[in-house]
C-alpha cells in the first residue's frame, strides 16, 4: 500500500537529497512516503500534487539558500497556502540570524545545520511530528 | 716827556741785548758743533781709508809677494803713496826687506830709513798666503803721515772761527752805531744844552740851544711813542690772548663732550671739564686727587693699562675705545674715548688728552637690540628645533604610512577573504554534510546488509543473478524525481490492478534503482520472491555505490574550495616577476566565488587561449577579487557577469563587465584613489580600486573603466 504520509525533501544539491532519504529510511524504514524536489518552484507543484492525492505531508526539510527562490521565501508559500504544514530548515550557511527572523513567518519547527549528525538529523524530524517509537 | 716813555725805552735796550746775547750763544755753540762734526768726519774718513790700504795690501800685494814679483809690488806701492796720507811703504819677509819706498815732495822714491815726526803712525800688517793653511809669507810697514789732514782740519777751524768774529763785529758795530744815534746822541745833545744853558744865560742860548734840543728831544719822543706803540700792541695781543682764554674755557668747559688731561706716567686726573664731571658722577676738586683707573670699570682698567702703555712707548698714536666708567653713585657709565697724547713723538710722554663722550644710551640701545637679537635667534633656533622635530614626527608618520599602507594592502586583501569564509563555509560544509551521511550510510549497509548480500550472491541461481546484476547497473542512470514519481505511481497502480499484495519498500527500492520495465515484467519480477532478494540486494550495493561516488564527488569539492582558499591566502615568499596563467588564476578566484553568485549572477565566460602573463602571482588574484567583489556588489549579486580573457597585440586583456547601474560621471575618475568609496561608513575602506590600480602598475600593466548603464567594464592589460 502506498503511504499516506509523506515527508517532503528540497534542495539544490541531489546529493543532500540522497544522504537525507538514506537516513530518514533508515531509521523510519517505510513507515514514509519520501518525496524529493531540486527546486522551490518544483517542490511547490510536488506540495499540489501530494495534496490534491490526499497524501498528508508530516513536514518539510528545505536548504535555505536555493537558487532562484530562497528557502524562507518557498516556505512563505507554503505557509500562506497550507498554514498547517511544518517545516526545518537546513542551512550551511552562517545565517542563523535571517533565519530566526523568518521564523514566525513561515511555520518553522526547527533548524538543521550542515553537516549534521544523522543523531540531530532524526532528533529533530522526530520532536516535530512526535514519532513514538513504540507505535 | 712822561716817565713811562723812559721805562720803556731802558726796556728797549735790554730787549736788544738780550736778542744779541742770545744769538750768540746759539751761533757758537753750533760753530763749536760744525768744528767736532767735522773733526769726526775726517776721523771717520781715516778710517775707511786705513782699512782700505790694510785690505788691499793683504789681497793685491799678497799674489805679488808670492811671485817675488818686486815691479808689480812697486807700481802697487806707488799706486797707494799717491795718496798724502800715506808717508811710506815697506814690504819684507822674516828675513830680507823686499821693497821699500816713500813719497817725497810728491815723488816716490826708494827708502831705508823710517819716516820721523810728531804726526807718523806706523803700522806693521802681516800678509797671509791665501790658502788653506794661511801662513805668513810676509810683513807690510806702512807710516802713516796724519799732517796734511791736521792742517785741513786746523784752516776749516780758523776759517770758522774768523767767520765768527766777523759776525760778531758786525753786530757789535750795528747795535753801537744804532744806540748812539738813537739815544745817546739824542741825549748827549740834551746834556750838552743844558750845560750851555747853565753856563751862559745869554740871548744866543734862546737861538741855538733851544733848536738843537727841541731836534733832539722829538727824537727821543717818537722813539717813545714807538716804544709806548709797540707796548700797546703787546698789551693788546695779550688781551687777545686772554679773551682767547675765557673763551677757550667756556668752551673747553660747556663742550658736549667731556675733555679731560691726565698725566701720561701715573695716570693721575690733571683738570676735566664741566661734562666730564658729569659723566663720573665727580667735582673737579675731587678728581684732581684720582686717577683714571680709580673710576673706570674693573674689567676695562686693563686693556686701557696696556693701551696707555703702547701710547708712552710710542708704539700707537693715539687711540679710540669703548669703555665702562663707574659714575660715584655706582651705576656703570659707557663712553666713546679719544686718548691723544700731548707731546710730539721722541718727546717725554707729558699729558694725555682724553675726549670722553657718554654713549651709554646708545649702549642700552645696543644692548637691548643685542638681547632682542638673542631671543629672536633663541626664538629661531627653538622654532627650527620645533621644525626639525615636527619634520622627523612627519618622517615617522609618513614611514608610518608607507608601512601602513602595506598592512592596508594584506588587511584588504584578508577583508576580502574574511567577507567569502562566511560564504566558503557553506560550500564546505555542504561536501563534509554529504560525506558524513554517505559515510553513515556505507556503515549501516555493512552492517545490516552485508551478510544477506554475500548469502544471495552465493546461493542465487543464474537467472536471479541477472535481475541483480541488470538492477545495479542501471542504477548509475540519472531520474528526474518528477519521473520516479511517475514511475512509482504506475508500479503502485499496476500492483493494486493485478490484485498483487507487494511491499511499499520494494516500489520504492526498485524506483530508486531507476527500474523501467512494463507491466508484465514487473508483475514477473515482483511475483518471485528470489527476485525480490534481488532487488533488496542490489539496492544495497547500488547504495553502497552511490554514497561511495558521493563521498569521492563532495571531496573534489570540498578539496577545490581549499585551494582556492590556500592560492588566494597564500602569500609568495618569492618577490620576482614570474610568468603566470592568468586564466587559471581566473578560475580560483570564480570557485571562491562561487557561492555568492550561483544563486542570482549569471556567469559568462569568453576564454580565448593566451600565453602566461608575467606578475607575481599572489597579487594578481587580489585583482580580480577586488574587481569581481565591486561589480557583484555593484548589481547587488543579482545580473551577468562577463569576463574576456583575449589578445591584444601583445598582452593580454581581461575585460571584466557587470550589467549594474553605471557609475555617475562625477565620481568616475576618483574612484581610484585611495579612502573613496560610495559605501557607507565602515563598510569599505575604499581601498579596493587603488589597491588594484597600484597592483596593476607594479607589473607594468594598464588599467580603465568604461560605463554606461547595464554595462560597467574594467579593462586590464598585462604584459606577456
Amino acid at each position: 500500500m502506498q503511504k499516506r504520509s509523506a515527508i517532503v525533501c528540497v534542495d539544490d544539491d541531489e546529493m543532500i537529497l540522497i544522504s537525507l532519504k538514506q537516513e530518514l529510511m533508515a531509521h523510519f524504514n517505510g513507515k514514509y512516503r519520501y518525496e524529493f524536489a531540486l527546486n522551490a518552484e518544483e517542490a511547490l507543484q510536488l506540495i499540489d500534487e501530494l495534496v490534491e492525492e490526499k497524501i498528508y505531508i508530516i513536514l518539510i526539510i528545505s536548504d535555505w539558500l536555493m537558487p532562484g527562490m530562497n528557502g524562507d521565501e518557498f516556505l512563505m508559500k507554503v505557509n500562506e497556502k497550507y498554514p498547517g504544514i511544518r517545516a526545518l530548515i537546513v542551512t550551511g550557511y552562517a545565517d542563523i540570524l535571517a533565519v530566526s527572523k523568518a521564523r514566525h513567518r513561515i511555520n518553522l519547527s526547527g533548524v538543521i545545520t550542515k553537516p549534521w549528525s544523522s543523531d540531530e538529523l532524526i532528533q529533530k524530524v522526530e520532536s516535530v511530528i512526535g514519532y513514538d517509537k513504540a507505535n | 716827556m712822561n716817565r713811562i716813555s723812559i721805562k720803556r725805552i731802558g726796556l728797549a735796550q735790554k730787549l736788544s741785548g738780550m736778542v744779541f746775547l742770545l744769538g750768540i750763544l746759539i751761533y757758537i755753540p753750533s760753530i763749536i758743533l760744525g768744528a767736532v762734526t767735522n773733526l769726526n768726519r775726517i776721523k771717520t774718513e781715516l778710517a775707511d781709508y786705513k782699512q782700505g790700504v790694510e785690505m788691499r795690501v793683504q789681497n793685491a800685494f799678497e799674489p805679488a809677494i808670492w811671485n817675488y814679483d818686486i815691479e808689480s809690488l812697486r807700481k802697487l806701492i806707488t799706486l797707494e803713496l799717491n795718496n798724502e796720507n800715506l808717508e811710506s811703504v815697506r814690504v819684507s819677509t822674516e828675513e830680507i826687506s823686499l821693497i821699500w819706498l816713500s813719497s817725497k815732495d810728491g815723488e816716490v822714491v826708494d827708502e831705508t830709513v823710517a819716516p820721523q815726526g810728531k804726526y807718523i803712525e806706523k803700522k806693521v800688517i802681516p800678509v797671509y798666503r791665501m790658502d788653506e793653511q794661511e801662513r805668513i809669507i810676509a810683513y807690510a810697514t806702512i807710516w802713516y803721515d796724519y799732517s796734511p789732514i791736521r792742517q785741513e782740519y786746523f784752516k776749516q777751524l780758523i776759517h770758522d772761527l774768523l767767520l765768527v768774529g766777523a759776525i760778531f763785529l758786525t753786530i757789535s758795530v750795528a747795535v753801537t752805531i744804532s744806540s748812539y744815534v738813537r739815544l745817546v746822541r739824542p741825549l748827549e745833545v740834551i746834556r750838552n744844552s743844558m750845560i750851555e744853558a747853565g753856563k751862559s744865560a745869554s740871548v744866543g742860548r734862546k737861538k741855538l740851544g733851544k733848536a738843537r734840543f727841541n731836534r733832539a728831544f722829538s727824537e727821543i719822543k717818537t722813539m717813545a711813542l714807538d716804544m709806548e706803540n709797540m707796548f700797546n700792541e703787546i698789551e693788546e695781543a695779550n688781551q687777545k690772548i686772554r679773551e682767547n682764554e675765557a673763551q677757550f674755557r667756556a668752551f673747553f668747559n660747556q663742550a658736549g663732550v667731556g675733555v679731560v688731561q691726565v698725566i701720561a706716567n701715573s695716570g693721575e686726573l690733571v683738570i676735566a671739564n664741566q661734562r666730564y664731571c658729569e659723566i663720573v658722577g665727580y667735582s673737579v676738586e675731587e678728581l684732581k686727587n684720582m686717577t683714571y683707573t680709580d673710576i673706570t670699570h674693573e674689567e676695562d682698567i686693563k686693556n686701557q693699562i696696556i693701551m696707555t702703555e703702547k701710547l708712552i712707548n710710542g708704539e700707537i698714536e693715539k687711540y679710540r675705545h669703548e669703555k665702562r666708567y663707574r659714575h660715584k653713585d655706582g651705576r656703570l657709565v659707557w663712553a666713546d674715548v679719544t686718548i691723544t697724547p700731548l707731546w710730539e713723538p721722541g718727546e717725554t710722554p707729558t699729558f694725555i688728552l682724553a675726549v670722553v663722550q657718554d654713549i651709554t644710551d646708545r649702549k642700552l640701545a645696543e644692548e637691548k637690540i643685542i638681547k632682542l637679537n638673542n631671543e629672536l635667534e633663541d626664538k629661531v633656533a627653538e622654532r627650527t628645533r620645533d621644525l626639525e622635530s615636527a619634520n622627523c614626527e612627519l618622517e615617522a608618520a609618513i614611514e608610518n604610512l608607507r608601512s601602513a599602507q602595506a598592512q592596508l594592502i594584506n588587511t584588504e586583501k584578508m577583508a576580502v577573504l574574511g567577507r567569502l569564509v562566511a560564504g566558503i563555509a557553506h560550500e564546505l560544509n555542504t561536501p563534509l554534510g554529504v560525506i558524513n551521511s554517505a559515510g553513515g550510510t556505507i556503515e549501516r549497509v555493512l552492517q545490516n546488509e552485508l551478510d544477506n548480500v554475500i548469502e544471495f550472491c552465493c546461493k542465487a541461481p543464474d537467472d536471479v543473478y541477472r535481475i541483480y546484476t541488470g538492477l545495479v547497473n542501471k542504477s548509475n542512470d540519472y531520474q528526474e524525481n518528477a519521473h520516479k514519481r511517475m514511475l512509482r505511481r504506475t508500479y503502485y497502480n499496476t500492483a493494486e490492478e493485478n490484485g498483487i499484495e507487494i511491499d511499499s519498500e520494494i516500489i520504492e527500492k526498485l524506483v530508486d534503482l531507476g527500474y523501467q520495465g512494463e507491466a508484465d515484467d514487473f508483475i514477473e519480477l515482483v511475483s518471485n520472491p528470489e527476485n525480490i532478494e534481488a532487488v533488496k540486494t542490489a539496492y544495497s550495493v547500488a547504495i553502497l555505490h552511490k554514497s561511495v561516488e558521493m563521498i569521492r564527488v563532495s571531496t573534489e569539492k570540498a578539496s577545490k574550495v581549499i585551494i582556492a582558499l590556500k592560492t588566494y591566502s597564500h602569500k609568495d615568499t618569492n618577490k620576482s616577476l614570474v610568468p603566470h596563467d592568468v586564466v587559471e588564476d581566473m578560475e580560483t578566484v570564480l570557485t571562491l566565488y562561487y557561492n555568492q553568485m550561483k544563486y542570482g549572477v549569471e556567469i559568462i565566460k569568453e576564454y580565448e587561449t593566451v600565453p602566461h602573463v608575467i606578475c607575481f602571482p599572489d597579487k594578481l588574484h587580489q585583482i580580480w577579487v577586488n574587481i569581481i567583489n565591486n561589480a557583484l556588489q555593484a548589481m547587488n549579486y543579482k545580473g551577468t557577469l562577463k569576463i574576456r580573457i583575449s589578445n591584444d597585440s601583445d598582452r593580454v586583456k581581461v575585460s571584466i563587465s557587470n550589467n549594474g547601474p553605471a557609475i555617475p560621471d562625477s565620481i568616475i575618475d576618483r574612484i581610484f584613489e585611495p579612502f573613496f568609496t560610495t559605501k557607507i561608513l565602515g563598510e569599505g575602506t575604499g581601498l579596493g580600486l587603488d589597491i588594484v590600480k597600484r597592483l596593476v602598475e607594479e607589473i607594468d600593466g594598464d588599467i580603465n573603466v568604461e560605463s554606461k548603464p547595464d554595462e560597467t567594464t574594467f579593462n586590464i592589460w598585462l604584459k606577456t
